[in-house]
């Protein structure tokens, strides 16, 4: 990883101190970026005009939409769509989006700039995208992740390039008409005067010369016409009736195709295949070839190259420290969380360890959480081909350029001789994204395989070859002690961790507790890590909320009623908590055998209250029915909000359920989805979400939000019902 | 040399007889519809209707098909003319990523040419498909609704043909 990419991770966990003080030193090279020129620029000379960022407009009026972010299933390029239908007053069937070109023009500076400063408006707001947009385009950041599609690029860069289109397309009327921009209306892809409607296609060239505005007029809450409505998926027609192209799905004539097996221990290097020459021989065998991370047999058939790889019998090496093995990880961990140095804090009040330390009575728990792999249901796959000179890759990724900067570095060209294709993603969840080389794994084996055997190639990883070769969401143990006061309130919350992906806010328990300190130690995570979905509210949003329930019943109150005194009684936290506990019933008689538990969760500036109804049947737990009530300040497509909480909560009870990943003497135990279990209908639960969207509030994302709060929910359900269980996955506990 | 008929068209395919069907559908056919996703047999992407029977064709060597009628996503309707689980599919937006409808949905479909009233009960125990994406809901409120948009079911007799309606 380079060290201008660890820098926006950084930044993107919010202690981007240093970076904005690094900004406001460049303030003139700032004032020099021009977004809408360098688009301009990476563009073909010929077709429609980019009238404004992000937006072209052919003469017939086709709008085209550009955007960073791909469609893994978050409904993105519809809520996308909404606000430029909005914005422009676009006629909806003359506008379309696409995703943008792996160039610097199309990077994801507003992405940045939200994450560093999500409250920043007006002038400091410009010079946040100004900055983040110059720095993003010279560090080639464009991926999909972070809930960020539509609550930073879409709701500021596109929105804005929207409105601004709008009021240059207006201008240019204006000087064809000779009368004043005042006097003009916008409607459907029209500039109206009176009687007479120009199309916006008349107007583009003009438009396209003019100055673009830094800070056009955006339309009122109240003027919105599609910002706010359910609006069907625009991509859900192609994938019903099997017209969509997913990355495996492509094809290129003559191609061949490539199978591969992990090597035979995790994070190993593998050093020899002993059964070369049987292997070579096996049906339509054409290569097989020893990557050192990855063993891979290409074959004029997917099955034959798949059958032959299996047959592989191979040496490897262990990594660095031995074979790994997550029980031992685990001990030594536990160890230092409980009593080691840790590295880093975060704290609110003072004193919280020694508040702690010297009080008589302590609230304690300590929790554990495995590694856990992705699964999308498509497996990882890339299609890699040479033609007119150029390289082109073909995959389903979440961040097109890296993938156009790793095969580029893998091959030793030029980032210009290669051309990514980006496809529609059957499932990313963060593993199709890259926080680490090591998560663009795929990427370059398809790479080395283009420069070692040539020709058209399709590779299609196995099922196991995925989960073996996973890049993961750390394990983590959380230690946690809290004090109470004579109300049984918390005075002070000291928590330990192991891992650290960031430093993050989710960390902090949202409730109004005076002295907090969380520690982490942030070492080497064994395996390779990735974002998964809800990042480290993933680990936090169960630590914090089961440990809330602990304290609860030490306090001996009611685990809603005792958030609800931890949080300000006018605030978003309250009113989402109250209206999940209407919904669910929360209080009255469960049925025999049956609980409910409640979590409130806040992540990427949206919250989400949620209660499972759970019942306990044979030691399995099973989750009968969830509430949930989301906040996510504006809901552009309200039916996508709803369909990405109920999605979320699924995910996340897939990993509360069963998600593991483990490893013994070096192997990971986990292969494919009878080992790696997720939820299925038996175990689907009925799910009801409301959205409650605080008027006037910042726009959250909604793509994670519903994932964290279902592993504490469910826990703190169970916990009504026998004793607690602390480590994740909770059925096989 | 193996013959196949799919989706009323009959084909033969010069492969060996163990090769998996879904493959043999997907790279010899050219119909890409069915997904690949575990290759074991454990997540339905790959669910094809074999005489009218859902099958995880990554599991089916393709000569047990040989001989017989294989029916994929591509023949189930099209948007002009869409089957009853496609229109509902629609009317719910139950897709999210989209990768494993077309098993689903062929699942779905041959669930209701065999119990055109299913319960809840009933899809749980029939589908066992896997959706990452976590649209199970929407699913079951769909299949329901399709239910609804089919005709009402003849009373049922010893030697209603089983599947036969797709």
């Amino acid at each position: 990883m380079s060290l201008t990419r660890r820098a926006f991770m950084i930044g993107g966990g919010l202690v981007g101190g240093g970076l904005v003080v690094g900004v406001t030193t460049i303030g003139a090279w700032v004032g020099t970026f021009d977004r809408r020129s360098l688009q301009a620029a990476q563009l073909p000379p010929k077709g429609a005009k980019l009238v404004s960022q992000w937006i072209r407009i052919d003469t017939d009026s086709t709008v085209t939409v550009l955007t960073p972010h791909v469609e893994m299933g978050q409904g993105s390029h519809t809520g996308t769509l909404q606000i430029v239908f909005d914005e422009l007053d676009a006629d909806p069937n003359q506008t379309r989006i696409e995703v943008a070109p792996a160039t610097s023009g199309f990077t994801i500076g507003d992405v940045m700039a939200g994450f560093v400063a999500p409250e920043a408006e007006g002038f400091s707001r410009r010079v946040m995208e100004q900055s983040f947009g110059r720095i993003a385009a010279m560090n080639s950041w464009q991926f999909t992740g972070g809930s960020t599609a539509i609550r930073f690029t879409g709701w500021r860069g596109i929105r804005h390039g929207a409105a601004a289109a709008r009021e240059m397309l207006k201008q240019a009327a204006a000087e064809r008409l000779g009368v004043a921009p005042a006097a003009l209306e916008t409607a459907n892809g029209h500039v109206i005067h009176g009687d007479t409607h120009i199309p916006y296609g008349e107007l583009a060239e003009a438009a396209a010369r003019l100055p673009m505005p830094s800070e056009p007029v955006l339309k009122t809450p109240a003027q919105w016409r599609y910002i706010g409505q359910p609006h069907p998926r625009i991509d859900l027609p192609d994938k019903i009736f099997a017209k969509a192209e997913y990355g495996i799905d492509k094809v290129v004539p003559g191609m061949r195709y490539a199978a591969v097996a992990p090597p035979s221990i995790a994070e190993g290097t593998v050093t020899g295949i002993e059964n070369r020459a049987d292997v070579e021989q096996m049906p339509g065998v054409e290569v097989v070839a020893n990557l050192e991370h990855v063993v891979a047999v290409v074959a004029d058939k997917p099955w034959r190259a798949e059958r032959a790889v299996r047959a592989v019998e191979m040496t490897a090496t262990p990594p660095e420290g031995g074979p790994l093995d997550s029980e031992v990880l685990r001990a030594m961990r536990a160890e230092l969380v409980r009593t080691g140095e840790l590295s880093t804090a975060t704290t609110r009040g003072d004193g919280a360890v020694d508040r702690v330390q010297s009080a008589e009575t302590v609230v304690e728990a300590e929790y554990t959480l495995p590694f856990l792999a992705h699964a999308p249901m498509e497996p990882i796959n890339a299609t890699i081909w040479e033609e007119d000179g150029k390289v082109h890759i073909a995959a389903g990724t979440q961040d097109p350029f890296a993938t156009r900067i790793h095969t580029a570095e893998t091959l030793g060209r030029p980032v210009e001789d290669v051309i990514v294709h980006p496809h529609t993603i059957g499932g990313g969840f963060g593993r199709r994204a890259g926080l680490t080389a090591a998560s663009f794994n795929w990427v370059r084996a398809a790479a080395e395989l283009h420069r070692d055997v040539g020709g058209p190639i399709q590779m299609i990883w196995s099922r196991e070859a995925g989960i073996r070769m996973s890049s993961y969401r750390p394990a983590d143990i959380g230690w946690m002690r809290a004090t109470l006061g004579p109300d049984g309130k918390p005075t002070a919350w000291w928590s330990r961790h192991y891992t650290k992906v960031f430093a993050p806010p989710e960390a902090l328990p949202p409730y109004d507790i005076p002295h907090v300190t969380v520690e982490h130690a942030a070492l080497d995570p064994a395996l390779p890590y990735a974002f998964w979905r809800s990042v480290d509210a993933s680990i936090h949003g169960y630590t914090i909320e089961a440990f809330m329930d602990e304290l609860a019943a030490a306090a001996g109150t009611d685990p809603l009623d005792y958030r609800l005194s931890l949080v300000d009684r006018d605030s978003r936290y309250a009113r989402l908590l109250t209206r999940v506990g209407e919904m669910s019933g929360w209080g009255r008689a469960q049925p025999e055998g049956m609980a409910l538990g409640i979590a409130l969760n806040e992540c990427f500036g949206s919250i989400v209250a949620q209660v499972a109804q759970v019942s306990l049947d044979a030691g399995r737990p099973r989750v009968h029915r969830a509430w949930a009530v989301v906040d996510p300040g504006v809901a552009v497509n309200p039916d996508s909000v709803r369909a990405q909480v109920e999605g979320g909560i699924h995910f996340g009870l897939s990993a509360a359920l069963y998600g593991q990943i483990t490893l013994k003497d070096g192997v990971i135990s986990q292969s494919n989805f009878h080992d790696y279990a997720v939820v299925r209908f038996r175990d689907a639960p009925k799910v009801e979400v409301e959205i409650q969207a605080t008027p006037g509030a910042p726009i959250g994302g909604i793509g994670e939000v519903g994932t964290p709060g279902t592993a504490p929910a469910l826990a703190n359900a169970l916990a009504r019902l026998t004793d607690r269980r602390r480590d994740l996955p909770l059925a096989m506990s | 040399m193996i013959d196949l008929t799919v989706n009323g068209d009959a084909h033969t395919v010069d492969v060996e007889g163990d090769a998996p069907l879904l493959w043999v559908l997907r790279s010899e056919l050219g119909l890409r519809g069915t997904k690949f996703g575990c290759g074991m047999g454990q997540c339905g992407a790959c669910t094809v209707h074999l005489d009218g029977t859902p099958v995880r064709s990554c599991v089916m060597p393709v000569q047990a098909a040989a001989g017989r009628t294989v029916r994929t996503i591509e023949d189930l309707g099209s948007p002009q003319d869409p089957h009853p689980v496609q229109a509902a599919w629609l009317a719910h937006q139950v897709p999210q990523c989209g990768y494993c409808q077309s098993g689903m949905q062929m699942a779905a479909a041959a669930l209701l040419a065999q119990n055109p009233r299913p319960t809840d009960e009933d899809i749980e125990a029939s589908i066992s498909n896997i959706c990452r994406c976590g649209c199970y809901g929407r699913i079951r409120s769909a299949i329901h609704a399709a239910a609804a948009a089919l005709p009402e079911p003849a009373p049922a007799t010893d030697d209603a043909p089983q599947g036969g309606a797709l």
